[in-house]
């Protein structure tokens, strides 16, 4: 039964690496932002780093987006 | 031909429905004595509330032509294009030069409204050349408005009875839109506003001046107006503020030029008499009774008009440790407030309020300390603030 | 269980749970569940239960604005429904069950076994009840719960009590669970697709989902960060919202607001998806347009960036940032038309039949519209600042997210409900409560716009006289519809009983994604081996 429910290691590896690794991407990124928002109010002017952010938080948006409508 | 039954009764009962509807809309109607003011902005009786309310218009109709335009289309589609009719699909599923189309025409839609909406905006925020700049502070749970080039300033209460808000009196016609002293401006003039807040954010707005301008404790914003209007004008504060966010209304009246010299006359010479001497003894009696009326304009929304507060949210005063007990601890907690909780400093009354409305306090309910406290020693404890 | 490569035939459709067996039954079961169908369940039947709950707040509000002056509660406890209401429909309702409809249908749709990460999938899940009962359980708190309104601006919310306290710890526990989802929704989608289904046949349901997971990436982490400040503002001293201690009660707004507006468009573009399932199934060709509607959905997701101080136009900003963002916001207007007219371009010419998930659709369709031209009208800010804060805006979200949102979400139940249970559900009942809710919404939301340019603010507990009126018919309209919703609650328990017409693999004649392709009810476990896709 178990066999049944994962797929063989030699498919399974790669794409649970495959996984593994986007989600640490993902999350890396997701952490990046908040740290990013509370570091902003500490460093220099508000807005400059806020700005940061922003401009942070759109480049991932449109190159992750992006990326996917080549495909 | 067997149709869809589905279908059939969706849209026989569609039409039922509709004629139900409008049915019970139109019924409704005569009771609506105010049925006019319900449907449209306010009268403007300033220039850029003229603006805003004639843009509002393109705009709607421009709307409505799309919107009619559009679900015709969906409408014609629905009737004609049902399987029950025998109508079979036509399978086309794309088309560049349609979509390029309805991404243009839109836009140009767009640009066409952006235009005029543009020239309000820049029009808005020039507030140079004023004539008037009046300042307005937001308070929980007041306004507060000084008139800096005269030298004088009031507070503006809601003055609606809370017998007519708790339903046991008949509500007036100015119900919740009316205030013990408004603000006043003359006719014509450009008056420039200066809005802040001392506690949280307000917003001091007045439809039919097309204003509405954020308070912000800490900081100061301008907006400016020029009514073209004699009359009376009503708005509401317009940012969450606490619990009686709905019970601070703004009013300003609009007088001739004359009657507004006259109304600014009368305030300086007030201001010359209520320059409290802070010499002066007063009786518990005068006090007390000056003090009860501070404390209904000021204190009872939270602290209740019993005293005995609401429990887990506001304290009771009536038998409170700090009111009976020692008067330095008390005259410090009003003139400071207490930061991280809902009770503001009252540093802005005059030392005349604030000594009447403690000895109220001590005095009243189930507390008779017999204390009198004298304007006198508000001053020295706002020293040693 | 053997090595054929094609998934279970028809006939085995009752057998599976013995067949596969070694799960847990019972409670246990649905606690320890790590697949995605359980758990896809778990989150739409906990939506369902968060709507009703911030439905009896809404009716609580509008039994009290029946008449002018106050009645039934106090104003600081209707502030604190407002709040709730607002806070437990966005967070309790719409957002779990779109994760819901992703974790049923994605795997499904792109011929998956099941979600990338199984055992997250499952943490995500059951991170909601416990902030649901702290959001709850903050009315029973000293200082009740929190009143500031469900976007908490400061210094009010500051100044409030516990409650506040609550409502931080579990918006941040919500939206762990949202980044957990959609880290697994992302890699799911990008890595597990069938063979042959590029990105670019993917039906659009999981593109929408796909970018909108993507917006939750961006996004909850923001919104993380501002009520972390809010909370170190309240307790440890920091003064990042207070003018006294050097900060700026706006910058909150500003950063509220940058999660705030994708947060909106988090909460449609799944229902963007769903529709564009419906729509081509019951008009029987495909869907116009696809490359344009994805296009059209990744511009709007991008776009739903820069414009969010939309939300400010009346806190006092110089002309050049008021021209710029008004802008921006129109400009939303044309992706979003685009898709509008090529929905309407897949009706065009088909041959149409109107069973409940396309009455919900079309309803969808005209009155997530409407909202969008109040929207229109909204970005004009010379109209903004007459409108902001009144009820006009009350009555433009709740077109786009109830009659939008939530509208496309019952037309995807009732659509996906025959595969998901196995019996189709009473169609009588879905007329029922299409129409109720159609008729009753309208009574309830359309006077709002009304009284918001009559001048009626947003968030009072009590009004003038000449808002008395459509505040009646509100009140009324409200409550027809939260009754209405019980039509659904028993069509819904009719279909988990079994009790009606068996379902067939595919129900609609015009459908033709891969979850048809499975029995109905689904297996437990489908696509164990990926099929191919032409």
């Amino acid at each position: 039964m178990a066999a049944e429910l994962r797929p063989e290691p030699a498919v399974d590896a790669p794409l649970r690496a495959a996984n593994r690794r986007t989600a640490l991407a993902v999350a890396l990124i997701a952490v990046l932002f908040f740290v990013g928002v509370i570091a902003a109010q500490f460093v220099g002017d508000t807005a400059v780093g806020m700005s940061v952010v922003a401009a942070a938080v759109l480049l991932f948006l449109a190159l992750a987006i992006g990326r996917n409508l080549r495909k | 031909m067997v149709r869809n039954q589905w279908e059939h009764r969706a849209l026989t009962r569609m039409l039922a429905k509709g004629r139900a509807g409008l049915a019970a809309l139109a019924a409704l109607a005569p009771g609506m004595a105010f049925a006019r003011l319900e449907y449209d902005l306010q009268p403007p009786v300033t220039p850029i509330a003229q603006q805003m309310y004639d843009l509002n218009v393109y705009i709607f109709w421009i709307c409505v032509i799309i919107f009619c335009a559009v679900f015709g289309v969906m409408f014609y589609s629905i009737f004609k294009h049902r399987k029950s009719v025998g109508h079979k699909a036509v399978q086309f599923h794309e088309n560049t030069t349609v979509e390029i189309i309805w991404t243009v025409i839109p836009f140009l839609i767009l640009l066409g409204m952006a235009w005029p909406a543009t020239k309000t905006i820049l029009a808005m925020r020039d507030t140079s050349a004023s004539d008037i700049t009046i300042k307005v502070t937001g308070y929980q749970w007041k306004w507060g408005y000084d008139y800096i080039q005269d030298g004088f300033g009031f507070y503006s209460n809601l003055s609606t009875p809370l017998a007519q808000i708790e339903n046991r009196e008949k509500k007036g016609d100015n119900y919740l839109l009316e205030v013990d002293q408004p603000m006043v401006v003359p006719i014509g003039a450009k008056v420039r506003i200066l809005v802040t807040a001392g506690d949280v954010l307000h917003s001091w707005s007045v439809p039919a001046f097309g204003v509405k301008q954020d308070a912000i404790p800490g900081f100061v914003r301008d907006t400016w107006f020029k009514a073209e209007k004699v009359g009376t004008y009503r708005g509401q504060c317009s940012e969450l503020c606490g619990k009686e966010h709905g019970f601070m209304p703004v009013v300003v009246e609009v007088k001739s030029k004359e009657d507004y010299a006259a109304w600014v006359a009368v305030q300086k010479t007030k201001v010359a008499a209520a320059a409290d001497d802070p010499s002066k003894v007063w009786t518990v009696a005068d006090l007390t009774a000056k003090g009860a009326e501070i404390y209904a304009a000021n204190c009872v929304a939270c602290h209740q008009a019993n005293g005995k507060g609401v429990p887990g949210a506001f304290p009771a005063l009536d038998g409170s440790k700090i009111v009976t007990g020692p008067l330095p601890a008390q005259i410090a907690l009003v003139l400071a407030g207490k930061p991280g909780t809902a009770m503001p400093a009252w540093k802005q009354l005059s030392n005349a309020d604030i000594a009447a409305v403690i000895t109220y306090t001590r005095n009243s309910w189930g507390n008779h300390t017999g204390e009198a406290v004298q304007p006198a020693q508000v001053v020295a404890a706002r020293k040693e603030q | 269980m053997s090595a054929i490569p094609h998934d279970h035939a028809v006939g085995h459709a009752a057998d599976h749970h013995d067949d596969h067996g070694h799960h847990p039954t019972g409670i246990m079961r649905w606690i320890t569940t790590t697949n995605h169908k359980d758990i896809g369940t778990l989150y739409l039947l906990f939506s369902l239960t968060m709507f009703f709950v911030g439905g009896c707040m809404a009716l609580t509000i509008r039994a009290e604005l029946f008449q002018p002056g106050l009645q039934i509660v106090h104003p600081e406890f209707f502030n604190s429904l407002t709040t709730l209401h607002g806070l437990i429909m966005i967070f309790g309702a719409i957002m779990p069950a779109a994760v819901g409809f992703a974790n049923w249908q994605v795997p499904l749709m792109i011929g998956a076994p099941d979600m990338a990460f199984a055992r997250m999938n499952n943490w995500s899940f059951w991170l909601l009840p416990p902030a649901a009962l702290m959001l709850v359980g903050s009315f029973f708190v000293p200082g009740g719960a929190a009143a500031g309104g469900w976007t908490l601006y400061p210094p009010l919310s500051v100044q409030a009590g516990m409650g506040m306290d609550l409502t931080i710890f579990a918006v941040h526990i919500m939206g762990a669970s949202s980044i957990m989802g959609s880290i697994n929704i992302i890699t799911t989608i990008l890595n597990m697709r069938a063979p042959g289904m590029t990105m670019m046949k993917m039906p659009l349901f999981v593109w929408t989902w796909l970018i909108t997971a993507y917006l939750l990436i961006a996004v909850m982490p923001v919104l993380a960060g501002s009520v972390t400040m809010l909370l170190t503002d309240r307790h440890f001293g920091t003064s990042f919202f207070n003018a006294a201690g050097g900060g700026d009660p706006v910058l909150f707004q500003h950063v509220f607001w940058f999660f705030g507006h994708p947060e909106v468009y988090i909460m449609i573009l799944p229902s963007f998806g769903i529709v564009s399932q419906i729509i081509p199934t019951f008009a029987r060709k495909p869907l116009f347009g696809y490359a344009s509607m994805v296009y059209a959905v990744a511009s709007i997701a991008i776009l739903s960036f820069i414009v969010w101080a939309h939300h400010m136009f009346t806190v006092g900003m110089p002309a050049a940032g008021l021209l710029f963002f008004m802008y921006a916001t129109m400009l939303i207007a044309v992706p979003t038309g685009v898709k509008v007219f090529n929905w309407l371009a897949t009706m065009w010419k088909g041959s149409m039949t109107f069973e409940t998930p396309m009455l919900f659709a079309i309803g969808f369709l005209f009155l997530f519209t409407m909202g969008g031209f109040t929207g229109l009208v909204l970005a004009l800010t010379p109209i903004d600042i007459q409108l902001q804060d009144t009820y006009y805006v009350v009555a433009h979200f709740h077109y786009v997210l109830v009659a939008g949102s939530l509208f496309a979400f019952f037309g995807g139940a009732y659509y996906w409900l025959p595969k998901w249970t196995g019996t189709m559900y009473n169609e009588k009942l879905g007329q029922w409560h299409f129409w109720c809710s159609m008729i009753f919404f309208n009574i309830t939301f359309f006077p709002m716009h009304f009284l918001g340019v009559a001048g009626m603010p947003r968030r009072i507990p009590d009004y003038a006289q000449q808002f008395a009126d459509w505040n009646m018919v509100a009140t009324v309209g409200a409550f027809g519809f939260g009754l209405s919703q019980l039509i659904f609650v028993v069509a819904l328990i009719k279909c988990i009983r079994g009790d009606g017409v068996k379902a067939p693999a595919k129900p609609w004649e015009g459908a033709d994604t891969l979850e048809w392709t499975v029995p109905s009810p689904a297996p437990y476990h489908t696509f164990e081996t990926p099929p191919v896709v032409q």
